[in-house]
């Protein structure tokens, strides 16, 4: 096992007028060096609140509450003081947003901004030229056509699926070891989507940093992704590898959310599975299992008693009472406990 | 297929629009189709191919520029008055924005029984209370939510109030316009289930317009395929899906992410290169042709049409000219 980031026990709250708002709950993850780790989960859920603590953008009335540590070469990055989050922020660690249009600055060429990262950590003390040199190499690297006349193009000039890639190289010049990716390609069409996720794949190849993907669309997570996070309601239900997640699905929600999109290569005409509710109100987090009240299997002690991590091996963990050898599991549609079956 | 009646029938219809210093925009540029009684047709395409326009004109929310639409064998933009009231009753529609969508000012009930009241569908107060809580009964909302506001709604629950208004009226067809693509994915499958039942039961026709072509292919019986103003495939679901004739239509199945991690590993994708060019000035001649990997001299010169090429297939592509 090779960690790069290690999350332990996070939690964070809003203090809004109507109340605390748990958005992030008693969560704990790792994230392995070159790997992309999905967090998957509905809007709401905690996914963006999560990335963004790990990048020290939790802003008031937003609070990281005591006991949190994300670990980052042996250090807690929740303890840096503003001098070493500048220097982390960018350099070990960079972010790319869903709308590339309100994320990049409309009133300064892309030249500008992709070398405006870089000068901030420029410890190399290169010139204006070899700056300007190396924004050109990373625009040429995203499969930027005529890479030279972009560095003095404005971001309106360009496509979407342009402006998404001119985002990623101004996030990637510093050669970041994580990447943080907000839906990146959710404001896409498919065709550029494929383009974009390509892309990615063959970046983190080249420069060998891990991702973490935040997406709602499974379709994506097949496709890039090895490890999976799915998140409910601020806390982790399940997670575990790629093929455990899709393949071996060992909580409802997991179950539900995989087959409530109809597959394009199949033919089915068949009813789609739904979650019926909505996700609960994160003022009065449910007391047991946040997902009891949309559960179809839902027990008793669902309600009462949030439910133990269960760790099912090679690092596929679940959280709910249907995998307790005493839960009647008769009429549930997949496996709960114990070992995969093939 | 053919021998069913066709409810709307669309022949070269086109929509300009003035891109200023005299040049046109052709948001809609000489489509043809025909929607038969209780079938569900598609629509796909990137954003900006002109799906949603298309629709829009096709129900008269929209002035065409050229062609002609059919409801029910009547032109649909020269419309009496009365006719247009008429037409009202039995075409209907469910907007993207569930939130843009419903009138914030007014109460769940008063906007189910909107519809109710100008066509004078109910006798008397109890009726049309009871028609209201029907409907709202039939898409899985109940009535302690009638006299609420809109802005106590979640989007799912706002997006079932939009249909509950849309069928209030009790229409023959039903123009769905990205119904779903601003809702989560939970809930989306709840919404596409009921558009399912709805249909079944009522015998609706509808037409479909979405960007996410595994929910299309999921409600839809046929399916077109829109690129830059022009329907360049059209053809039942399934074997559109399993038999794409026009290279654009292969390229933008395989670009569809697939929820499976081994089907995803083994499946060849066409990348296409560059964006989609614009409708200002779209190519002359196929409007592919500039990304076309089996571009031919004739697909920048001449522009193809629209051609049944097997039964009930129909592709507009030089590839499939007879030789």
């Amino acid at each position: 096992m090779n960690t790069l980031v290690e999350i332990k026990n996070l939690s964070v709250s809003y203090f809004t007028y109507a109340g605390e708002v748990q958005s992030v709950r008693d969560i704990s993850f790792s994230i392995e060096k070159g790997k992309t780790t999905a967090l998957v989960g509905e809007s709401g859920c905690g996914k963006s609140v999560t990335s963004k603590s790990l990048m020290g953008l939790i802003e008031k009335p937003g609070v990281i509450k005591e006991g949190s540590q994300i670990i980052y070469n042996g250090k807690n990055i929740l303890d840096f003081n503003p001098k070493e989050w500048n220097a982390f922020r960018g350099k070990e660690c960079s972010m790319i947003f869903q709308d590339a249009l309100v994320s990049l600055n409309p009133t300064m060429m892309v030249g500008k901004q992709i070398m405006e990262n870089l000068e901030n950590h420029n410890e190399e003390g290169l010139s204006k030229g070899e700056l300007r040199k190396k924004a050109k190499e990373m625009l040429d690297m995203v499969g930027i056509p005529d890479a030279e006349s972009c560095l003095n193009k404005y971001p309106h000039e360009l496509s979407g699926g342009m402006r998404q890639r001119v985002m990623i190289a101004t996030a990637l010049i510093t050669h970041p070891t994580l990447l943080i990716a907000d839906e990146p390609t959710t404001a896409l069409d498919v065709t550029i989507q494929a383009q974009i996720l390509e892309l990615m794949k063959d970046l983190q190849k080249k420069l060998g940093m891990a991702i973490i993907m935040i997406t709602h669309d499974l379709g994506v997570v097949a496709d890039i992704c090895d490890d999976i996070v799915v998140m409910y309601a601020g806390k982790i239900v399940e997670k575990g590898s790629n093929e455990d997640i899709f393949y071996h699905p060992r909580h409802p929600y997991t179950w539900a959310l995989m087959n409530s999109v109809p597959r394009l290569d199949l033919d089915s005409k068949e009813e789609l599975v739904t979650i019926e509710g909505t996700i609960p109100d994160m003022i009065h987090p449910p007391k047991g299992c946040a997902f009891c009240s949309r559960c179809p299997y839902a027990m008793n002690i669902c309600a009462e008693q949030t439910p133990e991590v269960l760790d099912l091996g090679n690092g596929h963990e679940v959280s709910c009472w249907l995998t307790d050898p005493r839960a009647d599991v008769s009429g549930v549609p997949f496996q709960t406990g114990g070992v995969d079956h093939e | 297929m053919s021998n069913r009646p066709v409810e709307l029938e669309v022949k070269h219809l086109c929509k300009y629009y003035n891109a200023g210093r005299k040049r046109l925009l052709k948001a809609v540029d000489d489509v043809s189709f025909d929607i038969y009684k209780g079938e569900t047709l598609g629509i796909v395409g990137e954003s900006g191919c002109g799906k949603t326009t298309c629709g829009k004109t096709c129900i008269g929310m929209l002035e065409k520029t050229g062609g002609e639409v059919k409801f029910q064998g009547k032109d649909v933009h020269t419309l009496s008055k009365k006719e247009r009231f008429d037409f009202s009753g039995k075409v209907q529609m469910i907007f993207q924005d569930p939130y843009a969508s419903l009138d914030p000012h007014q109460k769940v009930y008063d906007i189910v029984a909107e519809g109710i009241r100008i066509h004078k569908l109910a006798k008397d107060k109890a009726e049309e209370e009871h028609m209201v809580l029907e409907l709202l009964d039939m898409v899985g909302l109940n009535a302690e939510h009638a006299m609420r506001n809109v802005h106590e709604f979640s989007g799912g629950q706002r997006q079932r109030i939009g249909i509950a208004r849309a069928l209030a009226v009790d229409p023959e067809f039903l123009f769905c316009d990205e119904p779903i693509s601003a809702l989560d994915v939970s809930i989306q499958a709840q919404i596409i289930n009921l558009l399912m039942k709805l249909q079944k039961e009522k015998h609706l026709t509808m037409l479909f317009i979405a960007h996410d072509l595994s929910m299309v292919k999921h409600i839809s019986d046929r399916i077109g395929v829109m690129y830059l103003g022009n329907m360049v495939e059209l053809s039942g679901s399934s074997d559109l899906y399993r038999k794409p004739l026009h290279p654009y239509t292969q390229a933008l199945l395989s670009a569809v992410p697939i929820a499976d991690p081994k089907a995803s590993r083994e499946r060849k994708k066409i990348m296409l290169t560059g964006d989609v060019p614009s409708p200002v000035n779209p190519p002359a001649g196929c409007r592919f042709s500039g990304r076309c990997k089996y571009c031919m001299s004739q697909c920048f010169d001449l522009k193809p049409e629209l051609k049944e090429v097997e039964a009930g297939h129909y592709v507009a592509c030089h590839l499939y000219d007879e030789k």
